[in-house]
């Protein structure tokens, strides 16, 4: 069922062969293209690869204190399920907002 | 240097599919894609050249603050894929009721329809 | 869907859950946790799910209850919270040589393993089914 007229105007009388964009692909396509140059351009101010001298000290404290406080070597495991639980309930708040709405929607009416 | 320039290509190919193309499912996985670039971007903000991964194991025991990679964005970027994965899937549920309603999937025509 | 499909789903869930269990558990030693975990078990129900028809899987489901399920960890996770705030400093005690059992995180694995799962279920069942 392709309803191939209504795609663009021009394209109903079929004397256009050629394909010419519309002006708000234009547009598009322009503001895509600054928006990388934008983001190209950030690439001399990023540190470098290897180093690294921000957050050291919080990490540095979750790196000593893990096995004595938490009792579990996996370093991420422990960030995630002790030092900070709050956001993990949040998200986990979040997967039962999801599940309820989704259940909600696919319902089959009957009409 | 290189996951940087990664992340951007991401970013850009998920922002393009998200703005131009003209059926409803392309523009969620245009989503998808964007926050793949920005995941990937977090976790390599916290490279360190030459280090291991934060496990502790019986071989390093002492020193072992000044070599591990950041643990810290690697947390959080759990936390933001599981959410990513929710708003997709209940995006994806929008999606199903609306085909439901108006029988067509297409932005140009969703726009002309007066329900 | 094929009998080829239905078989290779029948014998391929076990090996796929018992992964999805040993990710979980040994979350607090190597890395996982409770997210990969619950994921791949909700990977071995999806693929239940989608190999039989739809008579026969809506009848094992109004047996089980999967939102139940979902509310009792839930639960068990603020409980946990609560319970590791107030008796931070006095109950856990820690085995200085890695051992098997680690305080308070193993529980917090399952529970979180048992959410992310039966979300992941209770999606794949409600888009494709109906």
């Amino acid at each position: 069922m392709g309803n191939r007229a209504g795609k663009a105007p021009y394209k109903e009388r079929g004397m256009m062969k050629k394909y010419i964009p519309e002006k708000k692909k234009i547009v598009g396509v322009l503001v895509l293209a600054l928006f990388a140059f934008v983001l190209a351009q950030s690439l001399f101010f990023i540190p470098q690869f290897g180093d690294l001298d921000v957050g050291r000290d919080v990490s540095s404290y979750y790196i000593d204190n893990s096995l004595e406080k938490t009792g579990s070597a996996n370093i991420v495991n422990s960030i995630v399920w002790d030092f900070r639980s709050y956001d993990t309930l949040g998200e986990e708040t979040v997967l039962f907002a999801a599940t309820i709405g989704i259940v909600l929607l696919v319902r089959r009416r009957k009409i | 240097m290189l996951a940087y320039i990664a992340s951007m290509l991401l970013l850009i190919i998920g922002a393009y599919t998200l703005v131009m193309k003209d059926n409803l499912i392309k523009k969620i996985m245009g989503l998808s894609v964007f926050s793949s670039g920005i995941h990937i971007f977090l976790i390599s903000l916290g490279y360190r050249a030459g280090g291991i991964p934060p496990l502790l194991t019986n071989l390093n025991f002492n020193q072992i603050s000044a070599i591990m990679v950041d643990p810290l964005p690697q947390a959080l970027v759990l936390t933001s894929i599981v959410i990513n994965l929710s708003i997709t899937a209940f995006a994806m549920a929008i999606i199903v009721d609306v085909y439901r309603e108006f029988g067509t999937l297409n932005i140009k025509k969703l726009k002309s329809l007066r329900g | 869907m094929d009998t080829i499909v239905k078989t290779t789903a029948r014998i391929m869930f076990p090996f796929i859950l018992m992964y999805g269990i040993y990710i979980t558990l040994h979350g607090h030693l190597t890395p996982g946790g409770g997210f990969p975990g619950g994921v791949i078990i909700a990977t071995g129900f999806a693929l239940l799910i989608i190999a039989h028809k739809e008579s026969r899987v809506e009848h094992t489901f109004r047996q089980i209850s999967f939102i139940d399920a979902k509310s009792i960890a839930g639960f068990g996770i603020l409980l946990l919270i609560m319970f590791g705030i107030f008796f931070r400093l006095n109950i856990i005690q820690v085995e200085k040589s890695l051992g098997i059992l680690g305080g308070l995180t193993l529980p917090s694995n399952i529970f979180g393993t048992i959410m992310v799962a039966t979300t992941l279920v209770i999606i794949v069942y409600s888009i494709i089914k109906e």
